[in-house]
């Protein structure tokens, strides 16, 4: 064996630390190989140990609390009664954190995780909680608006072209519009308001945005169908702003002016503007 | 609390078929123990630190958006680093033409048991020139060395076949060995004709 091939032989070792018995009789004679080979096992060793920045912890904790059942804080008092309607979802996270949001909004389209944080604490606060003081909770149901967000990351990049891409925002954006409404009459305020601006920004800088890549026959055949469907969100929630409690009707009609405005813009686009 | 809490030295297959059905702590288990490994290789195979930070994230949510399609029995670890892989070749796709400050690749105290058997100007070296390796061959080296997978689960992380991990992992060592020891190369073996 010359020393190319028993070169050859230790790089291609899964581990070069192990040597072939063949090549294992070259290296005892030849001592340019064994310097070699030396080197080459303190290559590995090296890309073992070469540091890599320090992760923050905080998007790890946040991504794990989404999963993690709740610890409740002792009950000061039973519920005087219990809610005639279940909310869409019971679940997972009371812990989540104001920061959150960013990094989250960062990843998705949506920070529409910050939706399921909200259903899931609203579940808790109707249901009342129902474990005893202090207790984990046992396994939590699913978390569907989660699910949907999840879901609709996962389609946005498998989504090929932009008439699929407008698909996905489109049920994007209706999905965080009816949490809105289910939401608006029990949890005004910023939860709220995170919806709202959740819901413009997949509307105007994602729907519209996408529409403006669409071919001329792409336009002519769906741009009709997506400004009637904003128009109807914008009637909608135009209308439920007017029996919203304060504190959610702004929101409410936050959402309907980027429906409103989304639908100007497509048909904008429809006759033929940029 | 710790996830461990909930799942107490959980099976990774028992963990895996609980949250196929539905256990959410179980899944928050698995994010708990491959996180860390994880981001590690994506911070290697990206060299940005935020980029590979969100990726991990991505990967995350995507495999529990999929663990249903997990077949039982196979390697959890090398589908999870599959996913991974995938929203990179994404990312890199996507962010193509935007440049970023590449994570730096030696620490200015590099200290430990490498650094006190081989010079610091070889780790220097060894460091700067693993950098320097096409990503898809950083990515098979790193795969191979810390997380010690087989040629086979590379390929199958990497979308690629088995003689191809193979060689992506004998070029990066051979590269880095050129820098190394640049009078000492031997010949490359001939490079396979599909991946």
């Amino acid at each position: 064996m010359n020393c190319a091939s028993a070169r050859n032989r230790l790089l291609a070792q899964a581990d070069p630390a192990d040597v072939p018995d063949q090549v294992s009789g070259h290296l005892a004679i030849c001592t340019a190989c064994s310097a070699w080979h030396s080197l080459l096992v303190q290559v590995d060793a090296v890309v073992l140990a070469t540091p890599v920045p320090a992760a923050p912890a905080g998007l790890k904790k946040q991504l794990i609390e989404q999963f993690q059942p709740i610890i409740t804080a002792p009950k000061p008092a039973p519920p005087a009664a219990k809610p005639i309607v279940k909310p869409a979802s019971s679940v997972v996270v009371l812990a989540a954190g104001a920061s959150a949001g960013d990094r989250l909004a960062k990843l998705w389209p949506v920070g529409a995780v910050a939706a399921a944080v909200l259903v899931g604490a609203l579940g808790w606060v109707i249901l009342g909680g129902n474990s005893e003081d202090g207790q984990i909770v046992g396994q939590p149901p699913r978390d569907p608006m989660l699910e949907k967000v999840v879901q609709a990351k996962v389609d946005l990049d498998t989504a090929g072209t932009a008439p699929e891409r407008l698909k996905v925002l489109d049920r994007l954006a209706t999905d965080i519009h009816e949490q809105a409404t289910t939401l608006s009459m029990v949890t005004p305020g910023a939860e709220m308001e995170s919806l709202a601006s959740r819901y413009e920004k997949v509307v105007i800088a994602g729907l519209v945005e996408t529409a403006r890549l669409l071919t001329d026959e792409e336009r002519k055949a769906l741009l009709d169908q997506y400004r009637n469907k904003l128009g109807e969100a914008e009637h909608q929630a135009s209308r439920s702003a007017a029996n919203a409690p304060p504190g959610s009707a702004e929101h409410l009609r936050h959402i309907a002016q980027a429906a409103g405005e989304g639908k100007t813009r497509l048909e904008r686009m429809r006759q033929g503007g940029a | 609390m710790s996830s461990d809490v909930v799942h107490p030295a959980g099976d990774e297959a028992d963990l895996v078929r609980a949250a196929q059905a539905g256990d959410r702590p179980a899944f928050a288990v698995l994010i708990e123990r491959y996180w860390d490994r994880l981001y590690r290789w994506l911070c290697r195979l990206t060299r940005d630190a935020a980029a590979a930070e969100d990726i991990t994230q991505e990967t995350f949510l995507k495999a529990f958006a999929a663990v249903n399609s997990f077949r039982a029995g196979s390697n959890f670890r090398a589908w999870l680093f599959r996913i991974a892989h995938n929203n990179f070749v994404n990312q890199r796709r996507a962010a193509r033409h935007i440049r970023r400050p590449p994570v730096p690749e030696v620490a200015e105290d590099w200290k430990g048991p490498v650094g006190e058997t081989i010079s610091r100007e070889n780790v220097r070296l060894i460091a700067e020139a693993v950098a320097k390796l096409p990503s898809d061959f950083r990515g098979a080296l790193v795969l191979r060395v810390e997380e010690g997978l087989s040629f086979r689960d590379i390929a199958e992380v990497m979308g690629i076949t088995e003689e191809t991990a193979r060689w992506r992992v004998f070029k990066a060592r051979q590269k880095l060995m050129a820098v190394l020891a640049p009078d000492l190369l031997p010949t490359a073996p001939n490079e396979p004709m599909s991946s």
